[in-house]
């Protein structure tokens, strides 16, 4: 049976603790004899409790963030004091050793050559609450909470939207999941460049050199990154003689 | 900052504040965390799926307690972590990376084989009109009052008009979760 303005206001009004402690008692009694009243409540509960839920999520996403942050700034605190450690040992080992040409990793290439693509002014539907923070989270660097915001949308998204769920995995070093998402993209539409550098350069972190090379290769003289894939196709192949 | 006790912890999640909900957070994050992080890497999983499966636990673990749901005796972390758990052990049993043999039991059983389908919520809650969205989000997430809310909507003069337009809604949202079989079942 329909649920009645009197009902939801009595509801509400209950889990506020707003009541008397007679209303409350009657309130009570009244979900142990009316089972439509009780069907109501428990529909009651069920979407007031998913209307928060929606947006504390947020919420989790903001906090873990930070948190997640935090923790990778006290763990390259470690790091550095590591590393220093570790600069001295290179240098006495150095002194030893005759320079010997080694090459750069693919992991050194991928990180001279990679940056998170610009955050976009709009999107398509960016007028709704929920495109807004994904721009808002993308555009601070919260890409955790990117994907979470991403993901929540239906299966069907736009270029656009896969080109940030892409960037936002390779931030947080899913190159599988960036790679899959990227091939999401159009190839013939507005981010068809953009997809192809940015699957080169995930290629590239994921070892599958020849494929990345291929890739590059195919660039036209007019794509707006020609000029570095010829770059990365020559230390590429000095990387792997 | 001194830690909530696990009463506090409900309570806080329940009826606090922002900031009491997002110290909660951090609390069940620093406690936990690590714990489900060393169980999905342990299991195929990578920190990226650690952090997933951290907020859905969060998600089921916030919702549950919205609903009254929480009865459990174990403290909230743990109950946090089962729940975890059994979203990593369900999600790999579904790529068949485990078998229904290897649950640990005692957990799955105290915290329930939660099945909550926050993005399905999502797309239900879009189909209302923003308007709509809205004043939900007011009403009962951030528990503005009546008053407040007229003030916060240039199409509502007066505080009825806000209760009826409020009531409008949830009686929507109710009719399209219930288009969708979303009831009970769904979210014990």
């Amino acid at each position: 049976m329909e649920v009645s303005e009197e009902d939801i206001k009595f509801f509400d009004q209950y889990v506020a603790g707003k009541l008397s402690e007679a209303e409350q008692l009657t309130f009570e009694e009244k979900l142990r004899s009316d089972e439509t009243f009780k069907a109501n409540y428990d529909q009651y509960l069920n979407s007031t409790a998913a209307i928060k839920t929606i947006h504390f999520s947020n919420e989790i996403s903001a906090v873990l963030e930070e948190e997640i942050s935090h923790d990778r700034k006290t763990i390259n605190l470690k790091q550095i004091t590591i590393g220093i450690a570790a600069s001295i040992a290179l240098i006495i080992a150095s002194y030893f050793v005759i320079n010997s040409g080694e090459n750069v990793s693919n992991l050194e290439i991928f990180y001279s050559y990679y940056d998170a693509y610009p955050a976009l002014q709009n999107i398509r539907g960016s007028e709704t609450d929920l495109n807004k923070e994904i721009i808002g989270a993308y555009s601070e660097r919260k890409y955790a909470l990117a994907i979470r915001l991403i993901e929540s949308k239906t299966a069907d998204k736009a270029d656009d939207i896969n080109l940030i769920l892409s960037i936002s995995f390779i931030e947080q070093k899913s190159y599988e999941k960036a790679l899959s998402t990227l091939g999401l993209i159009d190839s013939d539409g507005l981010f068809s460049e953009q997809k192809q550098w940015y699957e080169a350069l995930t290629l590239i972190a994921l070892e599958r050199t020849q494929d990345a090379i291929t890739i590059l290769r195919s660039f036209e003289k007019t794509h707006y990154k020609y000029e570095k894939s010829q770059e990365v196709i020559r230390q590429l192949n000095t990387a792997n003689l | 900052m001194k830690d909530f006790s696990d009463k506090d912890i409900i309570d806080r999640l329940q009826h606090g504040s922002t900031t009491e909900r997002n110290l909660v957070i951090k609390q069940l994050y620093r406690r936990c965390y690590k714990q489900i992080n060393s169980f999905v890497l342990k299991n195929n999983g990578s920190t990226t799926d650690s952090q997933d499966i951290f907020q859905e636990a969060m998600e089921i673990f916030y919702f549950q307690i919205q609903k009254g749901k929480f009865e459990s005796k174990s403290a909230p972390s743990t109950y946090l972590y089962g729940i975890a758990k059994n979203i990593w052990l369900g999600q790999l049993r579904k790529r068949r990376e485990v078998s229904i043999s290897s649950w640990d039991y005692e957990i799955a059983e105290e915290t329930g084989n939660a099945q909550f389908d926050l993005k399905l919520f999502y797309r239900l809650f879009d189909e209302l009109e923003e308007d709509c969205q809205r004043i939900l989000k007011c009403f009962y997430f951030e528990k503005m009052p009546m008053k407040q809310i007229v003030n916060e909507f240039s199409s509502i003069n007066n505080e009825q008009s806000a209760r009826t337009k409020k009531y409008r809604c949830l009686k929507y949202l109710n009719e399209i979760f219930q288009k969708q079989n979303i009831g009970q079942e769904n979210f014990n």
